[in-house]
């Protein structure tokens, strides 16, 4: 095992541009401008500097995102992509309460429901990419109506309507911030170690930077593919229940609201680090959620937060694909 | 790489639009009625204007889906000025100058600055989406029938309503346009190999953003005739359109053995998901599951007309 995962190498597979300096530039104007921002918010923003708005208004929701988004990342950093992660959530947090009502499952066992909702929706998605060649796009906009069909056909034959409780020790769980950033944190440091400390998470990194190469260097591209699917499966999954947790009662069409942040987060991250990494996506989320946190408390109306996330991110594919044809051009 | 156009992908999808056909008139009494297959016509209508406006994109090798954030805003904007009683001409015109201009941006930023289409149009369409829920705050805008002179849309000339032959009209143009005009062969040479157009001559920057703007247009003329149709610009109006519209454009690619993004499919492919939308209201089968046959429909399509192929297809980034 020690030959497959190996901590004190910092190989930076796919930060390796020939012929360009290694110094990235990019990292540290995000640090800097994270810094700059940050700084701003703490003399402007009255209250943003208190235990209370950094742990609950801040951490806890980029936490929630960061995990959604962190699936997302594995995904595209094999090349493919997954419109379908917001309704995996959704699903896996509403078949696992409605399982649970159902059979008075304990709360572990709730979890694990959920954790196989979405990797076997995960599973589907990554078959119909990976071994029928169908495009990914098309297979997970399909996703979405599907899963969203199950959400209302769950809800429809669940006990008690469109709302389905949950047990009381999963709402304390969900408003306890230690649970929600301790499952972020545990899912953080389990997918970068697979992503960045590990063969497999070369392999799929291989396959998403040139996958004939990939091929021909003997890795299984299909089923590595499939694999990028289902670690995003499972983590959908993971924030779906604490998503769920954290509303207090689940319901159809939860975890809609974070499509943006699933595309948003990983491309953002890949802008700035260079490549698709988790501990991009992590730092962008706490980005986002410090500008939203900061602004609302400023007095920005909510509405306009979407207008933000998606002028945001039509800047930064604007900014990427300068900074690739500036590459090119090299 | 040419195509396989065995029996099977040629007419695979066109038996299946038949063969439901049959289905559904043993299974739903009042299918086969007059009424009910003029109603299936006008809800075929709006989907294949604007997959019209999809696949014009998808013929010069874009894709763009912020059709989805678009129609809203721009029904929004049609809608509330004819609400505050500015004249027609003037509402059209504002909701075509918004079209364009957003046709303009996406074309730019996918040609001059080679962003991925896929990608930047689906930003656009979240921000899209945000700048609709800050102009309208999230409600509908209603109009009466006055304002709206209905009569002139769906009146009836003969046995079918206005509006299906504005469609039928607007389907043997662009089909002409298409596959009949030099106009319609270079688009589909820049969609088939930018590189190559460009060493015949061609500049495919112009070509491309010509596409991005007539389909725009399109997409606008769409979202005139739903606000007309539902008599009011609904905030669900796009992302109901989002899931059918590409079915019907990727769907449509498969129809007669085509291959590529066609307008006559879309045509063809409009149909068939009209006609299961009326047949399961009919039947009485739960909403749900109307995006539930959409999603096994485009799944099912794709991967009967792509059998054989079998490649991992990537995006890259």
């Amino acid at each position: 095992m020690k030959n497959y995962i190996s901590f004190l190498s910092r190989s930076k597979t796919g930060e390796t541009k020939i012929g360009k300096s290694s110094t990235n530039y990019g990292l540290i104007a995000g640090i800097a401008v994270f810094a700059l921002v940050f700084i701003f918010f703490s003399i402007k923003a009255t209250g943003f500097l208190s235990k209370i708005n950094l742990v609950h208004n801040l951490v806890m929701p980029a936490a929630i995102s960061a995990v959604i988004a962190m699936g997302m990342t594995v995904v595209m950093a094999g090349g493919g992509i997954d419109l379908s992660v917001a309704n995996i959530a959704g699903l896996a947090g509403l078949a696992s309460a409605a399982v649970s009502a159902q059979f008075d499952l304990p709360v572990p066992l709730m979890f694990l429901t959920a954790l196989i909702v979405g990797g076997l929706i995960g599973a589907i998605n990554g078959v119909l990419v990976a071994y029928a060649g169908i495009s990914p796009f098309v297979v997970t906009l399909s996703v979405v109506y599907l899963a969203h069909g199950l959400q209302y056909l769950i809800s429809l034959m669940a006990v008690s309507g469109t709302y389905l409780m949950l047990p009381r020790v999963v709402t304390k769980l969900g408003t306890n911030a230690f649970f929600q950033i301790g499952f972020c944190t545990f899912t953080f440091i389990l997918l970068f170690i697979y992503l960045d400390r590990s063969i497999f998470g070369r392999y799929i990194k291989a396959v998403g930077m040139n996958i004939n190469a990939a091929n021909f260097s003997g890795i299984p591209t299909r089923f590595y593919t499939w694999l990028t699917y289902v670690i995003c499966g499972v983590c959908c999954a993971i924030m779906g229940i604490m998503l769920t947790a954290n509303e207090g009662l689940a319901r159809v069409g939860s975890g809609e609201s974070y499509q943006i942040d699933a595309f948003l987060l990983p491309i953002l991250g890949n802008t700035i680090f260079g490549r698709f990494s988790v501990q991009g996506t992590l730092f962008s989320a706490l980005f986002i959620y410090m500008v939203i946190n900061g602004m609302f408390i400023m007095g920005v109306s909510p509405e306009k937060v979407k207008i933000i996330k998606g002028g945001l991110l039509l800047g930064i594919i604007l900014v990427s694909g300068i900074q690739k044809v500036a590459r090119r051009e090299n | 790489m040419k195509k396989n156009n065995g029996l099977l992908q040629k007419y695979a999808v066109f038996a299946i639009l038949i063969l439901l056909f049959v289905i559904f008139s043993i299974c739903a009494k009042s299918f086969l009625m007059l009424d009910n297959l003029m109603n299936l016509l006008v809800q075929s209508t709006i989907l294949g204007i604007v997959g019209f406006g999809l696949v014009f994109i998808m013929i010069a090798g874009e894709i763009d889906l912020s059709y989805a954030g678009s129609i809203p805003l721009e029904g929004a904007v049609f809608a509330s000025l004819l609400a505050n009683g500015k004249p027609y001409f003037v509402a059209l015109l504002a909701a075509v100058g918004i079209g364009l201009t957003i046709s303009f941006i996406v074309s730019q930023l996918v040609t001059r600055f080679k962003l991925v289409s896929y990608i930047t149009t689906i930003a656009m369409m979240f921000l899209l989406q945000g700048i609709w829920y800050v102009l309208t705050g999230g409600k509908n805008v209603f109009l009466s029938e006055e304002m709206l002179n209905r009569e002139f849309i769906f009146g009836n000339i003969g046995p079918f309503p206005r509006i299906v032959l504005l469609y039928v009209l607007l389907f043997v143009l662009l089909y002409l346009l298409s596959e009949h005009t030099p106009f319609g062969l270079r688009l589909r040479a820049v969609g088939s190999d930018p590189e190559s157009t460009r060493a015949a001559g061609l500049n495919p920057i112009l070509y491309k953003t010509l596409a991005f703007l007539f389909g725009g247009v399109i997409f606008t003329i769409g979202a005139i005739l739903t606000t007309a149709r539902m008599s009011g610009a609904l905030a669900t109006s796009g992302s109901s359109l989002l899931m059918p519209v590409m079915t019907v454009a990727f769907v449509g690619q498969t129809f007669l053995g085509m291959g590529r993004p066609n307008i006559p499919g879309v045509f063809l492919a409009s149909l068939l998901l009209a006609m299961i939308d009326n047949a399961f209201v009919l039947m009485q089968l739960p909403i749900w599951s109307v995006p539930m046959a959409n999603g096994v429909i485009l799944i099912s399509a794709i991967f009967l007309a792509n059998i054989g192929k079998n490649e991992i297809i990537q995006i890259k980034f």
